[in-house]
């Protein structure tokens, strides 16, 4: 029955095109709100997702990366001493205001890495060296945030929480869920602009030798130290990303938006299918009359409805892929994740199955006396 | 005398239907027998709203009489589930819908196949019995033609082609000339007794044209919901000479 559904299909020229809309729509919407979406919420993570330490260390109750507490700086000894555990080091974050050339400020986040092993250090430089953080008053920060510092150049001096501060390093694309811009920088550096005290710090990062058992390591951790939270890279990272998702509903206004979506294209699929069915009742009848099965009858009604799944699916994911290119900055990055993709065509093809059910419903009605009566 | 009588394909026996509209009834078939034999052809007429698509529909398994019996190719319809009939119909009964009912979409020669695409076999051996067919009906140049770019004569033909190539034992044509001109009703009556009575099928016309008497074998007047025969028409019949 497939080449008639095929046929009968572009002969309806007008309503193949509204019904692919219809579905490239959907697709489109799916994947670019959603890729908006995933790649907003994973700036949440960034810290931790790029950060390198395989185990997060801090206190009790942690829950957002961005947003520490104090810890004692000693745990790290007694993390050191920990088997399997092949570096431990103190890190910082915090907030602070950084004074600019022309007299204002801007609050920024500072983050703080041990000087020798620069775990949970910046990334993706594409001016200076990654050790150039160490030049006497060193901090690295994002190109793509220069507009809120003041477009700061290499060697450009800023001012953080009272102290001198000179630009060694400039990186692409790390800007965090909130606002605030990150500033790179050595651990005694951060405690200084941070002025805090030099025994706290904010988390204790862990890397684990080689072929060490994770979870044994962290059982071990927590053991030593009862008063702190021990999570593993990814289970914090997705524990800041639920942060924000369930303090703003975030979740919720993407998932409306692209329900809605896929709700339009629900409808336009549905309709322009039934509208064509409506146009056929008499040549379904005729089928009936010949002594088509039922099931016969069910199939073109599939086999068009797959037809215009697949067809719209592939031409909405091309579009997403161009779409993507063009919209894609790291301010508003569009992170289009293969289950997205893979699940947005299972959607439209569970929609255009659905669409054709109703059409279905209509012909199971048609009685073939019709095409005898004229 | 008794061997040159052609073997039934189709009877009907003391058939009864009447349409039902909310409390009201309207009867339209009121007793009626008829049989089919091998290499005859029926014709059916009388009065617009007598009942002649309703029996043509019965005789087709379309719809089930509420009294009497129907009796297709030796089987009783009334046990028949629907699916059933489905089945019966796409195999042993071919139909000429007075409005073609062909597909949009699909060419000529398409059309003609999709009783062998429902029977799951389109084949070559098929296509080319179809593609035959087609020249015989004078369609040779249009086998790949779209029927919207048709007329209603090389149409009617197209959907005869599709009733016939099936090799349906009944064909039952309602009205199969009305939309054509004298000729081409003449060409396609000329094709449909050819083509039909010589390989043994049982023809049913159901038709308002006197032009076409000449083609019948026998003529049923459908009235008050019965059947009758009446000389008048009788006389009109090729075989009454
Ligand atoms: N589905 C139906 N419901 C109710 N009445 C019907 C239906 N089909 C036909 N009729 C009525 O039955 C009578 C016979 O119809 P039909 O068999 O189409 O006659 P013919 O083909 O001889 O013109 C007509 O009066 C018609 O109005
Ligand atoms: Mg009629």
């Amino acid at each position: 029955m497939w080449p008639i559904a095929f046929k009968t299909l572009i002969a309806d020229r007008g309503k193949l095109a509204t019904a692919l809309v219809g579905v490239v729509f959907s697709i489109v919407l799916v994947n670019i709100q959603g890729g908006l979406f995933v790649g907003l919420i994973r700036k949440a993570s960034l810290l931790v997702d790029q950060g390198l330490a395989d185990v997060w260390v801090g206190h009790k109750q942690m829950h957002n990366v961005d947003f520490p507490k104090e810890i004692p700086r000693q745990w790290v000894h007694r993390i050191r001493g920990v088997p399997g555990v092949a570096a431990a080091e103190p890190y910082i974050i915090g907030f602070s205001t950084m004074s600019l050339p022309s007299g204002g400020f801007e609050g920024v986040v500072v983050v703080g890495s041990d000087r020798a092993s620069l775990l949970g250090g910046a990334w993706n430089l594409v001016q200076g060296e990654p050790d150039s953080i160490l030049q006497p008053r060193g901090i690295v920060v994002d190109e793509c945030e220069g507009h809120k510092l003041e477009h700061p150049q290499l060697g450009d001096i800023r001012e953080i929480g009272g102290f001198k501060a000179r630009v060694v390093g400039l990186t692409h694309g790390i800007a965090g869920f909130s606002v605030t811009p990150y500033v790179f920088t050595t651990f005694d550096r951060a405690v200084r602009y941070l002025r805090i005290q030099r025994d706290t710090c904010s988390y204790i990062l862990v890397k684990l030798a080689p072929g060490a058992s994770r979870d044994r390591v962290m059982e071990r951790i927590r053991q030593r130290i009862p008063d702190a939270d021990t999570f593993p890279r990814e289970t914090y990272g997705m524990m800041s990303i639920n942060f924000w998702m369930t303090r703003t509903g975030l979740g919720i206004s993407f998932g409306a938006a692209t329900l809605l979506g896929l709700g339009v294209g629900l409808v336009m699929v549905a309709q322009t299918l039934y509208a064509s069915v409506l146009d056929r009742l008499s040549e379904f009848g005729a089928l009936k009359a010949m002594g088509a099965a039922e099931y016969q009858i069910f199939s073109i009604l599939f086999a068009q409805a797959v037809s215009l799944a697949v067809v719209g699916a592939m031409c909405g994911l091309a579009i997403v892929s161009v779409v993507q290119r063009l919209v894609h900055t790291p301010r508003a990055p569009v992170a289009v994740p293969l289950w997205l993709s893979l699940g947005s065509c299972v959607m439209v093809m569970l929609i255009c199955l659905m669409s054709s059910l109703l059409p279905y419903l209509r012909i199971r009605k048609v009685d073939p006396l019709m095409v005898l009566q004229a | 005398m008794v061997t040159d009588v052609p073997p039934v394909t189709a009877a009907l026996s003391g058939v009864h239907k009447s349409y039902r509209r909310g409390p009201a009834s309207t009867p339209v078939l009121q007793g009626v027998d008829l049989t089919l034999r091998r290499g005859r052809c029926v014709f059916l007429v009388g009065p617009s709203g007598s009942g002649k698509s309703t029996l043509l529909a019965i005789l087709g398994c379309i719809l089930s009489p509420d009294q009497g019996r129907v009796e297709i190719l030796g089987r009783e319809i009334s046990k028949l589930s629907p699916p059933e009939r489905a089945a019966l119909r796409l195999r042993h009964i071919g139909f000429v819908f007075q409005r073609f009912h062909l597909i949009r979409g699909l060419n000529a020669l398409e059309n003609v196949c999709v009783p062998y695409r429902l029977r799951d076999e389109l084949n070559s051996t098929t296509v080319g019995h179809a593609v035959e067919l087609m020249h015989k009906v004078g369609l040779g140049k249009h086998v790949q033609d779209d029927p919207r770019q048709m007329s209603s004569g090389q149409c009617q033909r197209v959907a005869l082609v599709r009733a016939l190539a099936s090799g349906a034992e009944v064909l039952l044509a309602d009205e199969p000339t009305a939309s054509l001109d004298a000729r081409n009703g003449q060409e396609v009556m000329d094709l449909l007794r050819e083509l039909t009575l010589a390989e043994g099928k049982s023809v049913v016309v159901v038709t308002h044209d006197r032009r076409i008497f000449p083609y019948a074998d026998e003529i049923y007047r459908l009235d008050e919901g019965r059947l009758s025969t009446s000389p008048e028409e009788a006389a009109l019949m090729q075989t009454s000479g």
